[in-house]
């Protein structure tokens, strides 16, 4: 059940009325059982391994001794079934482990470490692995600022359903009309890049870290869309990731969770290990934690690759800092420059990364490189046979991304939905009952304009 | 050590690590408070610190760590 399916949108209304309206001891336990529904209608019987995961775990986190023994268990678990494809075992991957799993040994290593109380209570325990609206993608919300929520299991208040109704209905706009249709090109691009002149490489160069954007901060905001719907507040994934500066600043705006996860259990362990070393200590642990970000993805070589060319342009980042800030103190308009200049680069570089990310092997990826330069060629007849009119595709793509990426800047400032409990009770429910209708008819005009029904990218890591 | 002693040594430190000399901390500053606090920066904090106060800190004295006010702590608990 894909999350831009009616089915979905269905299934998660009717989970938020059901929880808005039952008693407050009985919510945990609905979110449990609708979670778990959910994982076996999705993925049969691997819910089996879920539930048996989350057990252990929930177990060894009493002592300190077996909440390591656990995680490593837990994360070599995760190991096993990534590298299942490597040995021409396919189809034998449970849905969501990499997200769950993370979630789990990130609670085991908090408990070694004694940053964090074990969880007393088992079904709100139960409910934070399995929680469907963060199984299939993230975020990978750490279980301190989880367990609390639905301990506490709070009716939701009618802001928060509205912001959740505009949020999920914002993720379906990324998805259909963004993610959807530059896909449609880049796909078309990366498999014929041996009989492309350079434009449309270029294109597909420029427009595939621009997909993956939209697809992916599409998939969190419908999760954490969902959440608002029952007055669960889910950690951002996304924070503007192309406006950023630099390298370092874009890892702390693009997957947000997962870099703070790697940050907490990879890079600062290693940092702290390798800390007599200097700079190499510095540069090996960036090298460490980058690739084993690449091979969360999977276990293939781009993914590697991916992780050690982003680690390349981290360790310069890190190295420069101190020479750049002297710099820039000397030289006002060169900061200036810099301010301006930053965000260009640093997205060429991510997208530069994100070649051999997309690309099903390294030759693939070398041969788009190789394209780029190739010149213009017949570009307008190239694309018109694919797209239709280039200037209303692109067009409308343009307006899309600037409106969705607006109304982000506008919610990001602070501007919140106003306290409709403060309106009159029969605006409030006007607005409630305008919003939901706007947002199940422009998911019916979305779903009729785009039937391929395309899967999420990160849906399947 | 004296708390005080500790206090002065260790916004001079801040200063130096995260190259800004208006810095003052607080008991209840974190990294959020300090724009170049990051997760490369940090480390090179710690390993000052522990370079400053002749100190060895573990990982989880380091993760286990919310505020400054913890570390000044630690440091005095730690220090000879």
């Amino acid at each position: 059940m894909s999350f831009a399916s009616p089915a979905f949108l269905a299934f998660i209304l009717m989970v938020a009325a059901i929880y808005g309206v039952v008693p407050k001891s009985w919510r945990c336990s609905l979110l449990l059982i609708a979670s778990y529904g959910y994982y076996f209608l999705s993925n049969g019987w691997f819910a089996l391994l879920l539930l048996a995961t989350t057990l252990s775990a929930f177990f060894a986190a009493r002592s300190r001794s077996r909440a390591l023994v656990a995680a490593t268990a837990i994360l070599v678990a995760l190991l096993v079934f990534k590298s299942l494809p490597l040995m021409g075992i396919n189809g034998l991957f449970p849905l969501g482990i990499s997200y769950y799993t993370f979630k789990l040994a990130g609670y085991l290593i908090d408990a070694h470490w004694g940053v964090a109380e074990p969880e007393r209570r088992l079904i709100p325990f139960l409910t934070y692995t399995a929680y469907f609206p963060q199984i299939l993608a993230g975020p990978i919300q750490r279980a301190q600022t989880f367990l609390p929520q639905v301990e506490s299991a709070e009716r939701p208040s009618s802001s928060s359903v509205i912001y959740g109704l505009s949020r999920i209905l914002l993720g379906l706009i990324k998805k259909f009309l963004i993610a959807d249709r530059l896909g449609y090109l880049v796909d078309y691009i990366y498999a014929h890049i041996a009989g492309h002149p350079g434009a449309p490489v270029v294109l597909a160069f420029y427009g595939y870290p621009l997909q993956l954007y939209a697809d992916f901060s599409a998939l969190s905001d419908i999760a954490i869309g969902a959440s608002a719907l029952m007055g669960i507040t889910s950690p951002e994934n996304f924070l503007a990731p192309f406006s950023a500066p630099s390298p370092s600043e874009y890892w702390r705006r693009w997957h947000i969770t997962l870099t703070q996860w790697m940050v907490s259990y990879v890079f600062t362990p290693l940092r702290m290990a390798f800390r007599g070393l200097g700079k190499f200590g510095l540069v090996i642990s960036i090298l460490i934690n980058m690739i084993a970000i690449g091979l969360w993805h999977g276990l293939y070589w781009t993914f590697a690759l991916f992780g050690a060319v982003h680690a390349i342009f981290l360790s310069v980042d890190a190295l420069t800092q101190g020479l750049r800030k002297q710099w820039y103190r000397r030289h006002v308009w060169a900061k200036r420059a810099a301010a301006f200049i930053g965000p260009i680069v640093t997205f060429n570089l991510i997208a530069v990364a994100a070649v051999i990310f997309r690309a099903d092997s390294i030759k693939t990826a070398y041969m788009l490189f190789s394209h780029l330069g190739d010149g213009w060629g017949p570009l307008v007849p190239e694309l018109s046979s694919q797209v239709g009119n280039p200037i209303s595709y692109f067009g409308a793509l343009a307006v899309t991304f600037i409106f969705v990426e607006g109304i982000e800047a506008w919610r990001r400032r602070g501007h919140a939905i106003p306290a409709i409990s403060a309106l009159p009770r029969w605006c409030g429910w006007s607005i409630y009952a305008t919003t939901a209708a706007g947002v199940f008819l422009t998911f019916c005009l979305l779903l009729t304009s785009n039937l391929d029904n395309n899967p999420f990218i990160y849906a399947v890591f | 050590m004296d708390e005080l002693i500790i206090r002065q040594r260790l916004k001079q430190i801040f200063r130096e690590i995260f190259d800004d000399n208006s810095i003052e901390i607080a008991d209840s500053t974190t990294a959020a408070d300090i724009e170049a606090w990051d997760s490369l920066n940090h480390i090179n904090l710690i390993v000052r610190v522990e370079r400053e106060f002749k100190i060895r800190l573990s990982t989880r004295e380091v993760q286990n760590l919310q505020n400054v006010g913890a570390l000044i702590a630690l440091i005095g608990k730690k220090a000879p």
